[in-house]
This record gives structure tokens, C-alpha cells and sequence, in this order.
């Protein structure tokens, strides 16, 4: 059976080629970690080892997304950042950093980065991160309605149907159920849909992602828990697929 | 005092008594002091001589001028029985009359070369009687017929003087050196000393006891002041030594909970008999016990981040009733789950300067302890209004309530009450929340709701007219 993370991944970069992405990080072990972590879902991780070889190299070819250590020896990632947007780069940059602070989250969005990262973060969170920024750059769509697996989400209406059958959902239901038809097979997790949905930066304690999906689910349909799907320990998916084709359960 | 060690100490302590500021200090001044003196000394001592000499000087012209004209004539047959009788009688002057090859025709004195004017006269030229060592001024006349006269006076009071303002001035030399000196060495022992107690105070501190204090001398002095200024520093940092004690204490405590957890999972996984799922299985939930010691972490750091004030550029206007949506939309699911009615109030109308994400962070662990700490079937309120420059936000339940000795303790890091031990919490959610609500120059209080819990929070308002919300910005650090 094919592994899903596999499927997921292809369809991500679209080209069906591996993304090619330049890790800017000092400490070998995260380095190694994040680079085995996101070989598993697909990409190619080169690394730098500090600022200056993260700066050259970043400028050397073309990435499809660099990850960028905010800390690092030589020149810090804050620079290399503005070094590269002042220079016209466009390419998706998420900023690693590990301060939980507000200023330096400003400061990195501020500058150009696409995404932040508090440390420690498991990989299959930056893989997710990373997955949905691959989606971004993708071809501009001007559409006003998204589809997946036969769920249709008018843009301009805010109205949801299945199948042609109107199906009544929260603003709230509707901004998650939003994220993930514009990210179909990628994976998203909890602390995406928080950030996404209600602009949450900080640990929840109570379920609540899980009572909202639940609640997304049931409304979607009998085969609700197929169509979003739960990864565990890395957050939940919504498959483009032909429900009937995949078993259940 | 035991300020300065006896024996071997001694030469150290004046070696650093006379090295000290102080002590340069005062030899500097008495130096000054001692100049201005000596200048004092040397003018007055000049103006004496002048008006010593002019006496003298006056004394012997109008002596030769009433010679001569008691003589009558300037030739030596007038003058010398003039002199001859002079002599015989007036023994205070000197009298010289020689003719002109130098022969002495009558005086008190022995032979002079016949300089006419004013002159001094060294001792070979007095008649040996009398002190033998008198200086004398004079004033010699040529005569018509080639002799030579000449009236001088005893100068001593003059050398005398002179003699006597050299020793005032080496006397006092040597006073104003002592004095100075000795002025110097007293005042920088005072000084030393007291600054000593403060160096001992301040090893003592440094070798472990921080409750020591710098001893008062009562003076009500500049070294007063700056005991009072340094033990009021040391009480501060006695306080917040002791804080942070705490707060370790509390952490290496905290910490132990979810990490001894991870050790009795692996341990239990290291010896059971598992299949790669069940390895698994306990592989996440080791991870799972590590994230929660990663968050508790996290927490503490964006706690103190927080009590150490935020980048201004990250406040902006907030509204508040769109704050209050938002938590009651993302809360409501889960306490419906929990039969519990979560129910925004009334509309607010209030905006307030601040960071949206911490305001939310706020207000979200608020709700949180409430769909947590409520038994099923509570009611949760959200409510709160705007009034003059205040916005007021109320978090209310119906559910069990704190008691009132406890409502102060559940601020404090880690405090988890008996009766919430069932529930995970950190215990840092309610610290996070009262330094977001001191962050944005706010109070809040938590009351008896009758039943339940009341928390009530108050901020200051700004008006929608003001967009930026550019003069109220909580004080602040810049990263």
C-alpha cells in the first residue's frame, strides 16, 4: 500500500520533482534532525553550518523554501533575511527562533520571513509549515470557489455545498474548512489551524482543535473522519480523493 | 574599631590611608593653604624692611644735615670740632672725618675710602668696641677742602627683621607641613573607615550572609545617605534573590513531575515485552511527556518576557468586542461538550492599546480555567463594559469558586489549588495572565461570584478617535 505522506508530498510541489531546501542552521544535531525529518516526507535538505555559507548559498541557486535559524555564527538569520527580500528573493523562508516572544515573531514577519517557528518544534510541525508554503508559490489562482472531493467552497458567498446539497457551517467552520481546501493533502497541524483560525500563538490545554474539527466533520457528511483526516502527533488532512475508492476506517 | 587588622595591617592601612583621595585631597589644600601663608608672610615681612630702611635712611640724612649746618661751613676746620664734640656725646651714630690723604681727624670709626652717598658698611670698617657685629648704613660727604666725613647708624634692626621673617617663614613651613599632613592622614582615616564598614558589610554579603546591612553612624551624613541608599538596594535584591529562589525551587519541582513520568514510561516500555506498535505507542507518549516539560519551559520564558515589558511597536488599537467573539467562538464547542453554557454578556464597545495576541492569550486562559475548573452544567459569562477611561472585562462562572485566602496564591507561579489537582495546568496560566494585564497598565481581581468565581479585569480605554493609541503605550523595552 502506498504511504500517504508520499502521496501528500508529490502533490505538494506540484511538479512531482523533489523541493530542494536550504537549511541555515549551526547546531548539527537539529540540523540532522530537521534534514532526515523532512527527507521521510520527501524533500532534499541542503545544509549550512553558519550565516556567511547561508547567505552565499541561498544566492548560489535556486531554493523552493529556506529554513532560516534566527541565531547563528557569522551573520544572524534576521540579516541574512533582509539581505535576501532587499535583494528581490521571493522564496518562502520560515524563521526558526527561540525566543517565545512577541518582539522577535514582529520582527521576523516584519523582515520578509513567510513563517515562524518556536524551538524546540517537532519536524513533522516545520514539515507541515513547509508544505503549505510550497503550496503558496504555486500557480496564482483567480478562482472564487474551491473544490475538493466534491465539497465546493464559494469564495464570494461563503456558502458550502456537497454533492449540491447545502451544508449550514460557522464563520469559523468555514475559515478552518477554507484552510483546508486550499491545502488539500497537506498535512496541517493544531497549531496552524489555531494561528489560522483564531490568531492562538500559544499552548491550548483543552481539545478545542479536536472538538472543532469534530464538529466540521459531522456536518460534512457520514464519511466526515475520510475526508479530514487525522495524523497522528502531526495534525489533520483533507484529502482530494475519491472517497469511495479508499476503505474506510 | 575592628575596621583595621593590628599588627602586619598597620603599614598597609596607612600606606593606603596616604594613597587614599581624601588624604591627596587635603595635602593639596594645605599646600594651597601653605603658599597663600608664606605669600602673606613674605609681603608683610618686605613692607617692614621698606619702611625699616626709609626710617633708617631718613635718620642718618637729617644727622648729617644738622652736622653740617652746625658746623657752618663744609671744610674740615668747621666740622671737625663739630664731630670731636659729637662723639664724645652722641653714641648712637657713627662719625668719621678724614682729610685728604685719608688721615682720621676725629670719629668713632676706622678708616673709610671717601665714597661720597649712601653706603653699606661691613664690620672690618667699625672701631673695634661695643657688639662687634653691627652692620651700619651711612652717608659720606667730600668737604670743600678734600676731607671726608661721614654719619652712620647701627642697621641690626634690620638684618634683625630680616633674620626674623626667614625663621616665620620656615616655622610655619614646617606648622602648615604638619598640620596638613597630619589634617590629611585624620580626615582620611575618618573616611576610610567608614567606607571600610562598607566594604566589610559588602564581603560579608559576598561570602553568603545577604542579610547583612550597612551599619547607620546617625550622622544623618553623605556616608548616611549612601548606607541608606545601598541597604535599601541590598533589601531589593535580598527580595528578589529570594523570589528567584523560589521560583527554581518551583521549577526543579515542576520539572520533576513530567520528567519522572518519561522515566517510568521507558523504563516500563524498556522491560515489557512490546511489539514495534507498542513501542511505539509508548515512544509518543514520552513525547508527549517531553512537550509538556518543553511547555512549561516555554511558558516561564514568555512569562519573564512578558513581566520585562514588550516592544512598543507591537500595540495596536484592540477590540475588545471582537477579543471576546473570538474566545467565546473558539471556547464554545468545548464547553458544549461539557453541557457548559458559554455566553458572551453584552456587546462591548471598549478598544484598549495592546499586543492582540497577548490580549487573546489573556482572555483565552481565563475562559480555559473556567470550561476546565467548572463541573458540567456550568455557565460561563463573558461580559464587561466601557466607562470614562476604563474598559472593564468580566470572566464569571458558577462553579466551584476559590476561596478567598486562596485568591491571591493562585497568581503565583506554579500554585495549583488541592481541588484542581485532577486537571492538567502548569499552574503558570493565571501568572501569565495577571503580567498580561500589568503589561497593559491594567488590575484585576478575582472575587465570590455567589456562587463561583468572578474575575474582573480593568484596562485603560483609548477612544477610536485616537487610531494609533499613540499616547497610551504601557511602558516599555525595546529587544
Amino acid at each position: 500500500m502506498e504511504n500517504p505522506d508520499r502521496v501528500g508530498h508529490e502533490i505538494v510541489t506540484g511538479i512531482g520533482a523533489t523541493a530542494r531546501l536550504l537549511l541555515v542552521e549551526d547546531d548539527p544535531g537539529t540540523a540532522a534532525y530537521v534534514r532526515d525529518g523532512l527527507g521521510r516526507e520527501g524533500m532534499a535538505v541542503t545544509i549550512a553550518g553558519n550565516g556567511t555559507d547561508g547567505l552565499s548559498m541561498a544566492f548560489a541557486r535556486e531554493w523552493d523554501a529556506i529554513v532560516l535559524d534566527r541565531m547563528l555564527p557569522g551573520m544572524d538569520g534576521l540579516s541574512i533575511l533582509t539581505r535576501l527580500r532587499e535583494a528581490g528573493s521571493r522564496v518562502p523562508i520560515i524563521f526558526l527562533t527561540t525566543m517565545d516572544g512577541v518582539s522577535s515573531r514582529v520582527g521576523g514577519l516584519r523582515s520578509g520571513a513567510d513563517d515562524y517557528l518556536v524551538k524546540p518544534f517537532a519536524v513533522r510541525e516545520l514539515a507541515a509549515r513547509v508544505a503549505v508554503l510550497l503550496r503558496r508559490v504555486g500557480p496564482a489562482r483567480h478562482v472564487t470557489a474551491l473544490r475538493v472531493a466534491g465539497v465546493v467552497l464559494d469564495l464570494l458567498t461563503r456558502e458550502v455545498t456537497r454533492d449540491g446539497g447545502k451544508i449550514q457551517l460557522q464563520p469559523q467552520e468555514v475559515k478552518i474548512l477554507e484552510y483546508f481546501m486550499r491545502n488539500p493533502d497537506t498535512v496541517l497541524s493544531r497549531q496552524m489551524l489555531l494561528h489560522y483560525a483564531w490568531n492562538v500563538d500559544f499552548p491550548v490545554r483543552t481539545n478545542i482543535v479536536e472538538t472543532h474539527i469534530s464538529r466540521l466533520r459531522d456536518k460534512l457528511g457520514q464519511d466526515g473522519r475520510q475526508l479530514i483526516q487525522t495524523i497522528r502527533g502531526a495534525g489533520y488532512v483533507m484529502r482530494d480523493v475519491d472517497l469511495g475508492s479508499i476503505p474506510a476506517g | 574599631m575592628a575596621a583595621f587588622p593590628p599588627a602586619r595591617g598597620r603599614v598597609a592601612a596607612i600606606v593606603r590611608m596616604v594613597s587614599s583621595l581624601s588624604f591627596r585631597i587635603v595635602i593639596l589644600f594645605a599646600g594651597f593653604l601653605m603658599l597663600s601663608g608664606m605669600l602673606v608672610i613674605l609681603l608683610s615681612g618686605l613692607h617692614s624692611q621698606r619702611s625699616l630702611q626709609r626710617q633708617i635712611r631718613r635718620a642718618v640724612a637729617t644727622e648729617r644735615a644738622e652736622v653740617l649746618s652746625a658746623a657752618g661751613g663744609q671744610d674740615l676746620g668747621h666740622v671737625l670740632p663739630v664731630v670731636r664734640n659729637l662723639v664724645r656725646h652722641e653714641p648712637d651714630f657713627f662719625y668719621l672725618l678724614q682729610d685728604a690723604s685719608g688721615a682720621i681727624l676725629a670719629g668713632n670709626m676706622l678708616h673709610l675710602r671717601p665714597v661720597p652717598g649712601s653706603r653699606w658698611l661691613s664690620w672690618a670698617h667699625r672701631l673695634p668696641y661695643g657688639s662687634n657685629d653691627i652692620p651700619v648704613y651711612g652717608e659720606g660727604v667730600v668737604l670743600a677742602d678734600g676731607g671726608y666725613f661721614f654719619v652712620g647708624i647701627d642697621a641690626s634692626p634690620l638684618s634683625r627683621l630680616r633674620r626674623d621673617i626667614r625663621t616665620i617663614v620656615i616655622w610655619s613651613l614646617c606648622g602648615f607641613s604638619v598640620l596638613g599632613i597630619g589634617g590629611g592622614l585624620i580626615l582620611s582615616a575618618t573616611i576610610l573607615r567608614r567606607i571600610e564598614t562598607i566594604s566589610v558589610t559588602a564581603r560579608r554579603i559576598m561570602g553568603g550572609d545577604i542579610s547583612q546591612r550597612i551599619p547607620y553612624q546617625g550622622a544623618d551624613d553623605e556616608f548616611d545617605h549612601l548606607a541608606h541608599s545601598l541597604n535599601a538596594m541590598l533589601e531589593q535584591n535580598e527580595r528578589l534573590i529570594a523570589s528567584l529562589r523560589q521560583v527554581s525551587n518551583d521549577i526543579a519541582h515542576d520539572m520533576r513531575r513530567p520528567l519522572s513520568h518519561l522515566r517510568q514510561r521507558l523504563e516500563t516500555a524498556s522491560l515489557a515485552d512490546h511489539t514495534p506498535d507498542g513501542f511505539r505507542a509508548a515512544i509518543d507518549d514520552a513525547v508527549g511527556d517531553l512537550d509538556l516539560a518543553l511547555e512549561i519551559f516555554s511558558s516561564l520564558l514568555r512569562l519573564s518576557r512578558i513581566e520585562g515589558g514588550i516592544a512598543t511597536d507591537t500595540l495596536m488599537p484592540v477590540d475588545l468586542d471582537s477579543l471576546t467573539t473570538q474566545v467565546a467562538e473558539l471556547y464554545g464547542p468545548a464547553a458544549e461538550d461539557r453541557h457548559q453554557a458559554l455566553v458572551v454578556a453584552s456587546p462591548m464597545s471598549g478598544t484598549v492599546a495592546g499586543d492582540p495576541v497577548l490580549l487573546m492569550q489573556m482572555l483565552s486562559n481565563l475562559v480555559e480555567n473556567a470550561v476546565n475548573h467548572t463541573p458540567e452544567g456550568s455557565r460561563i459569562t463573558i461580559g464587561g463594559r466601557a466607562a470614562g477611561d476604563r474598559v472593564t472585562l468580566v470572566v464569571a462562572d458558577n462553579g466551584g469558586g476559590i476561596p478567598s485566602g486562596s485568591r491571591e496564591r493562585v497568581f503565583h507561579r506554579f500554585v495549583r489549588l488541592d481541588s484542581s489537582r485532577s486537571v492538567p495546568g502548569s499552574g503558570l496560566g493565571l501568572s501569565l495572565v495577571r503580567a498580561i494585564v500589568h503589561l497593559h497598565r491594567g488590575t484585576i481581581t478575582l472575587s465570590d461570584n455567589r456562587p463561583g468565581l468572578r474575575c474582573t479585569i480593568v484596562l485603560p480605554h483609548i477612544a477610536l478617535s485616537d487610531p494609533g493609541g499613540t499616547q497610551d503605550r504601557p511602558g516599555t523595552t525595546r529587544e
